[in-house]
């Protein structure tokens, strides 16, 4: 009774998370994988770094998923000024001329915040970089004298990587408490290109959002739902020892004879993906998993999020840190093209049993 | 003294009286036609065989007299008459009549000398008057086998005329031929069917993975062996790993493949299930279909 029960959420919210995708898809065009990518980023329960130019939708996107999601929305803009507090409250002038003291944009939903979208992160000062990885790690904070729990919050934050003036760049360690960076590239499609320049229902951001069904997923369940698809996607002794020598191959690559144009691989890798990036990489790809209908765990599913998981996490040697875009992406296709699957490790097991 | 020489003289001139006529009436009614002698007249050797033949027209009603004709065995100065054979045809109130002699020669000489065949009378009757015609000698030089006083023959053997040889060009050009078709089609079988690398090409990487396959058969964990063997060689044929969803970018590089996408596709799905899902197959069942899978694969890869 109970495995019937479990096997009924996990379609029911299946096919919720498919209608998300569709109703984003409704909106923004030429963005599925970045709509597959932040969904899986939902069910995983993880904060997502987007990352692009300017113009070419992110805002709306996330306004369009986090109306799917429900709940609360709120959304705060990264610039040089901005103080930790300013999320916290803010104080203004009440009508009978005292000061007066809110609850600012992180709070003031309380627990019905479901998503909160920081924009232009890297404009922020590092002190509040800080505040931001502490509440996206531990989901609540004290202030005015009591702890308040955010528990459905995901972040959804963008940088813009063309301007440098008045930036400070995320440090590693804060990097690494996003599940995933998304790149959301312009559409190389010319029929879409043409869509979105002709097409005047793409010229108004909010009437557009405003089409995208609201509340498809219960927002705040989604936390119990995760816990029940990460137990119930299983995964074989093989794609375990497959897991592990990527995580090796991102600290060793020169090890699996991956080879880099241009670049000495020896030199290249300062810390490779940590633990907790890695148990991310597993959980995404078991919603993966999940959303392709199956039980068990497969390599197209850590190919599925792999890049987007793992390439912000690389930390590189001084000399090459200033291209890590490139040779992150590089690096991580070579990754993937390398490392045997059924490893050789396992091909020994299998040989000596 | 004087008697006596007109007497001599009257009979000689009788005698003359009584056969001139004869001689004059013998060139007129018999002549010879042709003679044909041996081909070569020197080099002669003892037991060679030498043929003589004769055509003689004679007029009509003479015909050869047969027992006038030489003897056969007859031995001349060490020639023998080995065979005689005559025929008559009549040709215009005329008779030809062609005449086979067959000698051979025993006799021996230190050195070389000139020999002859003998010469033949033949006579003819029937008519009114008797005939005969006398066929000429024929000389040669008959060789010695050995030239006198040699202590070591052999280096003074003569050379043999050569025996005509029979022309072979056409039958060698079919030999060949034919061994030429014969080592290709040994080779095209060995090529589709051989599982060692015994000609160049035919060492692929689904060549060994088919061997190493077969070597599987009834070994435990052997299933998931035969599944990686199948991984390592797509990986290697594509230079890097192959994955379903690269099946396409595969297909593009190694066109021969084409005609097994559906297997190859069925393949990654079976494999999935098989190395990452709990539900497996039978492990003798899945060896074989992989056994006959490389199989496949190997002839798309040797191109046959």
């Amino acid at each position: 009774m109970h495995i019937a029960t479990n096997d009924t959420q996990l379609t029911d919210w299946r096919s919720h998370a498919l209608k998300l995708e569709t109703e984003v898809q409704k909106v923004i065009v030429g963005q599925d994988k970045a709509i597959r990518l932040m969904n899986i980023a939902i069910f995983a329960r993880g904060h997502v770094l987007l990352e692009g130019g300017v113009g070419v939708g992110k805002t709306t996107l996330l306004q369009s998923i986090a109306r799917c999601i429900g709940g609360a929305y709120e959304r705060i803009e990264g610039t040089v000024d901005l103080m930790p507090n300013d999320l916290i409250y803010h104080t203004y002038l009440g009508e009978d001329g005292r000061p007066k003291i809110d609850e600012g944009p992180l709070l003031r939903a309380g627990e019905n915040l479901s998503v909160f979208f920081f924009n232009e992160i890297n404009r922020a000062r590092p002190q509040v970089h800080a505040l931001m990885l502490r509440v996206m790690a531990e989901r609540h904070i004290s202030a005015f004298k009591k702890e308040y729990r955010l528990p459905h919050m995901v972040v959804f934050a963008d940088r813009n990587q063309v301007e440098k003036n008045e930036t400070f760049e995320i440090p590693s360690a804060a990097r690494d408490r996003f599940m995933m960076e998304i790149p959301i590239e312009i559409p190389a499609d010319r029929e879409l290109r043409k869509a979105l320049m002709f097409d005047v229902k793409f010229q108004h951001a909010e009437s557009l959002t405003k089409q995208v069904e609201s509340n498809v997923l219960q927002f705040d369940q989604l936390n119990g739902f995760s816990d029940l698809l990460q137990t119930h996607i299983k995964s074989s002794n093989v794609l375990e020892e497959y897991a592990l020598d990527l995580w090796e191959s991102t600290q060793n690559p020169e090890k699996f004879g991956i080879k880099l144009d241009s670049v000495d691989v020896n030199r290249l890798i300062h810390t490779g993906a940590s633990p907790r990036g890695m148990g991310m990489l597993l959980k995404a790809a078991r919603v993966n998993a999940w959303l392709m209908n199956r039980d068990s765990l497969y390599p197209e599913d850590i190919h599925a999020v792999f890049h987007e998981l793992i390439a912000h996490r690389l930390v590189f040697n001084a000399m090459y840190e200033n291209r890590r875009t490139v040779l992150a992406r590089e690096l991580t296709t070579q990754i993937l093209a390398s490392v045997a699957v059924p490893s050789h490790a396992s091909s020994a097991q299998v040989k000596a049993a | 003294m004087k008697h006596l020489m007109i007497k001599l003289m009257t009979l000689v001139s009788l005698f003359a009286s009584v056969a001139l006529p004869s001689v004059v009436a013998q060139a007129d009614q018999a002549k010879i036609v042709s003679i044909t002698n041996p081909n070569f007249s020197n080099g002669i050797q003892i037991g060679d065989l030498l043929n003589r033949t004769i055509v003689i027209e004679v007029d009509a009603p003479y015909q050869i007299s047969k027992m006038a004709l030489p003897m056969k065995g007859e031995v001349k100065n060490g020639i023998e008459l080995a065979d005689i054979s005559a025929s008559a045809k009549e040709k215009n109130s005329k008779n030809i009549i062609a005449i086979t002699l067959r000698y051979q020669v025993f006799t021996s000489a230190a050195k070389p000398v000139v020999m002859q065949l003998p010469e033949v009378l033949f006579a003819f009757t029937g008519g009114a008057k008797a005939l005969s015609i006398s066929v000429p000698v024929w000389r040669f030089w008959f060789s010695p086998l050995v030239a006198e006083g040699l202590s070591n023959a052999k280096e003074n053997l003569q050379p043999q005329f050569a025996p005509s040889l029979i022309n072979i060009k056409a039958h060698y050009a079919r030999f060949w031929l034919s061994l030429a078709l014969f080592m290709l089609g040994l080779i095209g079988l060995i090529y589709i069917n051989a599982d060692k690398r015994w000609l160049p090409f035919m060492n692929g990487e689904f060549a060994q993975a088919h061997r190493n396959l077969k070597k599987l058969v009834g070994k435990d964990a052997g299933e998931k062996q035969a599944w990686i063997y199948l991984h390592q060689a797509f990986n290697k044929l594509h230079g890097e790993n192959l994955f379903a969803h690269d099946l396409e970018l595969f297909l593009a590089n190694n066109a021969k493949f084409t005609i097994l996408r559906t297997e190859i596709l069925h393949f990654f799905e079976q494999s999935n299930a098989s190395l990452f899902a709990s539900q497996s197959q039978s492990g003798m069942h899945s060896i074989k279909a992989l056994i006959a899978l490389s199989k496949r694969l190997r002839d798309c890869e040797r191109g046959v």
